[in-house]
């Protein structure tokens, strides 16, 4: 009997640390941004939820609403979508396009304070133009 | 609030807008322009921003400036590429941008005539200037020592040369700030952001947000602020491609006509324009210095496309 309950708990406790970790590595169905896959490359807007090294996410097209976007993490192998909102979590970002302006927006949908991220420009902590933990939507413009 | 009361609202507007002009000559008519008047008792009636003069815009860099700067960073970063025997990618000029909203969003406003038919979307923006469909395609064109040479990731050295310091792109950077004596370029844009914070801690924008907040319970809404009507969950599907509801086109008029009738822009405009003179004190002397490394800036972008 005290076997059994002893594996019981065994069971219960190998299901939770599955459980957690499914929801730490896992992505809600269909997250956005669209056309995002975590590498950074030239044309997109990179934005990085810490100061140094942690998730990342790539930034394509318009997205004015980051609350149901999720950041992307490096296995080792290459990048998997993380369960990490980027929604007013953003700490750093590069402009990554040689011709378009990346405007961040401070509420969703675009509206109240902005930076404005022109081509090749990298702002290392957002927290120095006071725009820590605040980007909500971005929008691009191509002249 | 009705439609005839919205209307009197508008001349209200108006009138206030010419009684100001005539009073403290504010307001320049013939270029349609105001600017935050020094007087912080005068706040002035406003239904748009879109070309209210902030005490920071004297510092901004425009967006001819801007692109001469981009245009320079991509000469550089060109004539880089082409050094180490690659294709330069960067040859044609980019063209002066627009801003990719109006200016009005900032303070969360949108014409209440466009939100009776576009709601919180405001209307459709042109798409001529959105971001290309290929887009996607990225780095499929560029190879890996491409890549490694243009961001200075990966391998230092490519065809027997080292690779910059942060590759071309940061040579392109170093040759556009040639001379300067600080690295202030993101000195503005944190002023602007730390304005904005404090004006959002004025005593008149408190009120502001509680008249707005009285009018909307009249319309039937119950919201404390502004930011939660703006950012209201029930408009997420439409933000993500949904059909635009009843609910929220109304909503959102109603939004609009509460924040003409409390003059919300005026007030905030005014409170954001107090906090930019109070920084730019604190601030003067990194901002002329910013003005002069700028000019510098400017001189070697000039050098660097061949003007």
């Amino acid at each position: 009997m005290e076997l059994s309950s002893r594996s019981a708990v065994r069971a219960l406790a190998a299901i939770s640390v599955a459980g957690v970790l499914s929801l730490i590595l896992s992505a809600p169905a269909q997250a956005g941004p669209i056309g995002a896959d975590g590498y950074c490359g030239e044309r997109e807007l990179c934005l990085f939820r810490l100061l140094g090294g942690g998730e990342q996410v790539d930034y394509t097209y318009d997205d004015l609403d980051f609350t149901n976007d999720n950041y992307w993490y490096y296995t080792g192998l290459g990048y998997a979508q993380s369960y990490l909102i980027v929604n007013n979590t953003v700490s750093r970002g590069n402009n990554q396009d040689d011709r378009c302006t990346a405007t961040l927006y401070q509420l969703v949908g675009g509206g109240g304070s902005t930076i404005t991220m022109p081509p090749y420009l990298s702002i290392s902590n957002m927290g120095d133009v006071g725009f820590d933990n605040k980007a909500s939507a971005v929008k691009w413009r191509c002249p | 609030m009705s439609n005839s009361a919205y209307r009197r609202a508008k001349v209200v507007i108006g009138v206030g807008v010419m009684s100001l002009a005539a009073a403290c000559g504010s307001v320049h008519a013939g270029a349609g322009t105001q600017s935050g008047t020094a007087d912080t008792k005068a706040v002035p009636r406003l239904d748009t921003i879109q070309t209210f003069v902030f005490p920071l815009d004297q510092y901004q860099v425009t967006r001819a400036q801007q692109a001469q700067l981009t245009n320079a960073m991509r000469a550089s970063i060109g004539a880089c590429m082409q050094r180490f025997g690659f294709a330069n990618r960067l040859k044609e000029k980019v063209p002066v941008g627009v801003d990719p909203f109006p200016r009005d969003r900032r303070y969360l406003f949108i014409d209440p005539a466009l939100t009776a038919k576009y709601g919180y979307a405001g209307a459709p923006q042109s798409d001529d200037t959105d971001k290309p469909d290929d887009a996607a395609k990225k780095s499929a064109s560029m190879s890996v020592d491409e890549q490694s040479l243009l961001t200075g990731q990966g391998q230092q050295a490519i065809r027997g040369m080292p690779v910059p310091s942060e590759g071309c792109t940061g040579e392109g950077r170093r040759a556009v700030s040639a001379n300067t004596s600080d690295n202030d370029e993101q000195l503005v844009m944190k002023i602007d952001s730390n304005a904005y914070d404090l004006s959002m801690k004025a005593p008149e924008v408190g009120e502001a947000n509680k008249a707005w907040s009285a009018c909307m319970q009249r319309a039937g809404y119950s919201y404390t602020n502004p930011e939660q009507a703006w950012e209201d969950p029930r408009w997420g599907p439409r933000r993500d491609g949904g059909a635009l509801t009843e609910e929220e086109i109304a909503t959102s008029t109603a939004d609009m006509k509460c924040k003409v009738e409390v003059n919300y822009l005026g007030v905030r405009a005014q409170a954001e324009a107090d906090a930019q003179r109070q920084l730019i004190a604190q601030n003067l002397p990194a901002l002329q210095r910013f003005q002069k490394n700028l000019q510098v800036k400017l001189g070697n972008a000039r050098k660097l496309v061949g003007e």
